[in-house]
């Protein structure tokens, strides 16, 4: 429990990474639209992986957990490991489908009963 | 008024550790609440990509960045809260509260003007969906899941503004001291997470 | 609470018990000792219990004939929902994490109380609010979506599923809270000495299901608003017909609900824990197996949902992967059902009720369990997905394994929370009914399901008329024997013989305190430092042991307040630790 405090200049530190960040997601973002990549699987993923590094950035140090007993970052992996299974394996049956349509049938047009 | 401790602790340190941990706890659940969410979004844009890719493009930028920006301050400004009570400058810490909510509230507005938008244009959850632009299912399950995520992203917000103007008159009655303040680090917690789930919604919505 | 003189204590008198400490409706209602919620907790879930059991017994009744028996075929599907949702929410899940776990856990962990006693008693109201909400929808009219609440029809039935969904998110709430306050508690409040692999069994169980509680139940709040808010505002987002997808709400509703099959059972296994060491006086054949196990349900159990979807339209590459990982379950639990077996073996066994409930848990369970792994397999899940097979299946689960095991922990624990003794020959006489009651109930779902019969229907061919009646048959002596169990130990309470602070001579330590436990449940805060399984230590040393504190032990609590009090203990609470 004695651990040191976070210090101001740790504060101050992580702000400014938060915010070249930020908008380093913002200038990626644009890069990508312009190469005609955007919202492609690589774009996601660099937009993700900034969101996920920044969001470490506030659990550690605005957050504290740095400076916190080993069990209260226990519990937000174990959380988000199990929000990471969730998702992969919900997408993955969405990505996997064969037998049924991958996206649910669309309604269909007005002339298509009638053939 | 005093502070006792509860019967069922022997230290301060374990009243104090027990308050801190029980708040992560209820994160966790937080986090699995919104994850929900993520996994819809994931699913839904498995199943349409380009859609999703077009209505995306369609968002304003500027709105999701500067709410962005809003909400990292916002979090700087109440980490420092607990910095300025931990250092004995707890004349601060209503301040750098009442900095944070207004920043909150600055957010909220932004997010107003942003919905009036949508609902001009007509790109509104499900069956209110009649944005002429993108008339596909993927456009509409993205503004449904957009509209449900942000509207319960903006309740935590506004339950996160009620927490740190709680915390704003305790502080200025001096309740939180360099050598108790869990409560306040609790609440800031609360204030974090809703920073962190924006910081996921931003790029997911508005950029890629 | 005042801090006592440092003079020596001149009592001699100990605190009045928990039942007796304060009187008064309000002393009741607004109560932040942990027993206390935990009683009022008892009364609420057997209510439940009661009503869910109405529920079964009228379906069943209805299903007596091969068309209308007694009721319409709304009123039945209204009927089946209302059972599910009651039986799942309102008792599986709170029953035994809310009662025994609320009552035994602190004492077990030689703590005063619970982390946050308020948190405590708001968790107890929003079940109770919940509960409300989720019935007066049967005045608003009911639901006919089965407890799953599957769209699309969840979204155009005429029925009010708003009321239910809402109900059942403050009942997710007050499960949340409920798990917070565990966690919370079994992290930082062990007695001095108490290292994790010393804590007993039963809170292994609790803290297990407390995870899933925490982690699971968030995403079934999500997926149920939505579900209400495409009900209410057709918002579609499980819709097909707009685009939407149904398959992505069974996603989530079973990241909830097929963890929720271990809130269920996990608790039941820690009672199971309990017992078998009790009654067979020595250590359970391994008492770190058991405690891995546990936390190893815990966590593959949110690996393997997916079994629930084989043939809802899910892509046959995450079939396969949760078809292997849901197998993965039987291993821990295997690892369960031998290990309590092989603790028998040379015990010196007492054949109470508990003890009886134990064996027909384990042949329940494992008769559950293992058509379980032949569900989970594809091949035979496509043939008896929806029948009656798979409602055998789980009910061998949720009611032979967890309504045996609340039983046997209300036998139990009984002399613990109440003072008295129930009529051991009525425990074993009741016992055996709920098993042959339930056997004859269950067995022939099997065979009907086998035969094709699908479950929630109202109306089947004359064929399967004999199953029925037998099944019909069993749910009434299934309920007759409940209703005994329940009325011999009400009887209990009032003539039951006293009961001293450990009939069962047992070395777990809820044991070491009184019968009822006083208000603060130790005199002092008594050091626990060895295994609550130890038959090696005689009782006498196990509690000088825990007795032996170090040399900063806390204060005496309530030293001077009960030193007015008159005595109300039995002279068998003299042998309590106390300086």
């Amino acid at each position: 429990m004695a651990k040191r405090h976070i210090s101001g200049k740790a504060y101050v530190l992580t702000y400014v990474a938060l915010l070249v960040l930020a908008t380093l997601t913002l200038v990626l973002s644009w890069v990508f639209k312009r190469s005609g990549l955007g919202g492609g699987a690589a774009s996601l993923a660099v937009a993700i992986g900034i969101a996920a590094v920044k969001a470490f950035l506030v659990l550690w140090f605005f957050m504290h957990l740095a400076e916190q007993r080993f069990a209260n970052r226990l519990v937000v992996l174990v959380s988000v490991t199990l929000l990471g299974i969730l998702i992969a394996l919900t997408a993955t049956d969405v990505a996997t489908r064969h037998t049924f349509p991958p996206a649910p049938r669309p309604t269909p047009s007005a002339g298509f009963y009638e053939r | 008024m005093p502070l006792v401790l509860d019967e069922q602790y022997s230290s301060w340190a374990r009243r104090e550790h027990a308050l801190r941990f029980g708040m992560w706890t209820f994160l966790a659940s937080e986090i699995l609440l919104f994850g929900g969410l993520f996994t819809l979004y994931a699913g839904y844009r498995t199943m349409y990509p380009a859609a999703f890719e077009e209505a995306i493009r369609h968002n304003t930028v500027a709105y999701g960045t500067v709410n962005t920006y809003i909400l990292l301050t916002s979090s700087f400004t109440v980490a420092l809260t607990v910095w300025a009570v931990r250092h004995r400058r707890a004349r601060w810490a209503p301040w750098l509260l009442l900095a944070t909510a207004l920043q909150g509230m600055a957010f909220l507005v932004l997010k107003g003007f942003e919905y009036r938008e949508h609902i001009k244009e007509g790109a509104l959850p499900g069956p209110f969906y009649h944005w002429a632009e993108l008339p596909t299912f993927g456009a509409n399950r993205f503004y449904t899941l957009y509209w449900v995520a942000t509207g319960l992203h903006a309740l935590h917000v506004t339950a996160g503004i009620g927490v740190l103007l709680w915390m704003m008159v305790r502080a200025a009655r001096r309740a939180y001291t360099a050598e108790r303040h869990v409560m306040l680090e609790m609440g800031t917690l609360y204030w974090h997470l809703v920073d962190v789930v924006w910081i996921f919604l931003w790029p997911l919505l508005y950029l890629s | 609470m005042s801090a006592t003189s440092q003079q020596p204590l001149p009592v001699l008198a100990p605190e009045p018990d928990y039942l007796r400490a304060e009187s008064g409706v309000w002393s009741w209602l607004g109560t932040k000792d942990h027993k206390r919620i935990a009683l009022m907790f008892y009364v609420s879930v057997l209510l439940s219990l009661g009503l869910g059991g109405l529920f079964a017994l009228a379906l069943r009744t209805e299903l007596l004939t091969p068309e209308r028996t007694v009721m319409d075929a709304i009123t039945y599907n209204r009927m089946f929902t209302l059972h599910g949702v009651v039986m799942v929410w309102l008792f599986l899940i709170p029953s035994i994490p809310t009662v025994f776990g609320n009552f035994v856990l602190p004492i077990m962990l030689g703590a005063r109380d619970l982390a946050f006693p308020r948190l405590n008693l708001a968790s107890f109201y929003l079940y109770v609010l919940g509960a409300v909400v989720t019935l007066g929808s049967l005045v608003a009219g009911g639901v006919d979506t089965g407890w799953t609440f599957y769209p699309p029809y969840a979204n155009s039935t005429p029925l009010a599923v708003e009321p239910v969904v809402i109900g059942i998110f403050i009942l997710g709430m007050s499960s949340i809270f409920t798990a917070i306050n565990f966690i919370v508690t079994v992290h930082t409040l062990r007695a001095e000495g108490m290292t994790w692999m010393r804590m007993p069994l039963f809170v292994w169980a609790i803290y297990g299901t407390s995870i899933i509680m925490l982690l699971a139940t968030p995403v079934l709040g999500l997926a149920l608003l939505l579900v209400g808010l495409d009900h209410g505002l057709h918002l579609g987002l499980f819709d097909p017909g707009v685009g939407g997808d149904p398959v992505l709400f069974q996603h989530l509703f079973w990241f909830y609900s097929h963890p929720a099959v271990y809130i269920m059972i996990l608790p039941a296994m820690g009672v199971i824990s309990e017992v078998v060491p009790t009654f067979a006086q020595r250590r359970p054949s391994s008492y770190t197996l058991i405690a891995i196990s546990t936390l190893g349900i815990a966590f593959v159990g949110f690996l393997t949902w997916g079994h629930h979807m084989f043939v809802a339209g899910m892509s046959e590459f995450d079939a396969g992967v949760f078809g292997i990982l849901s197998m993965f379950v039987a291993i821990f639990s295997a690892i369960k059902v031998f290990t309590w077996t092989a603790s028998l073996y040379r015990g010196s066994i007492h054949f109470n009720t508990p003890l009886l409930y134990f064996f027909g848990f384990l042949f329940l369970f494992t008769f559950g369990g293992m058509t379980g792994v032949a569900v989970a397999t594809q091949s035979l899940d496509v043939h008896w997905h929806d029948t009656y097979f798979v409602v055998a299946h789980f009910h061998f689960i949720m009611v032979g394994g967890s309504l045996t095991a609340f039983l046997a922990a209300a036998h139990y624990w009984f002399p613990k929370m109440f003072g008295r003794m129930y009529s051991e020959r009525m425990g074993l006489l009741s016992a055996t009914a709920v098993f042959i009651g339930f056997n004859l109930t269950f067995l022939p779902q099997f065979l009907l399901g086998n035969a094709g019969m699908p479950r929630r229907y109202y109306s089947y061919p004359p064929e399967y008329q004999w199953l029925n009646v037998l099944s019909t048959g069993g749910a009434w002596l299934l309920g007759a024997s409940l209703l005994v169990s329940l009325g011999h130990l009400v009887i209990s309470l009032k003539w039951g013989e006293k009961a001293g602070p450990n009939p069962w001579h047992s070395r777990s330590f809820e044991w070491l305190t009184s019968s009822p436990p006083i208000q603060h449940n130790f005199p002092e805060t008594p050091r626990l430092d060895y295994s609550p399984y130890d038959y090696t230590l005689s009782e006498e040393e196990a509690a000088a042991r825990a007795a032996a504190r170090g040399q900063e032990g806390p204060v005496p609590i309530g030293a001077l307040e009960t030193a007015t009090l008159p005595s109300r203990t039995s002279p068998t609470d003299a042998r309590l630790p106390r300086e």
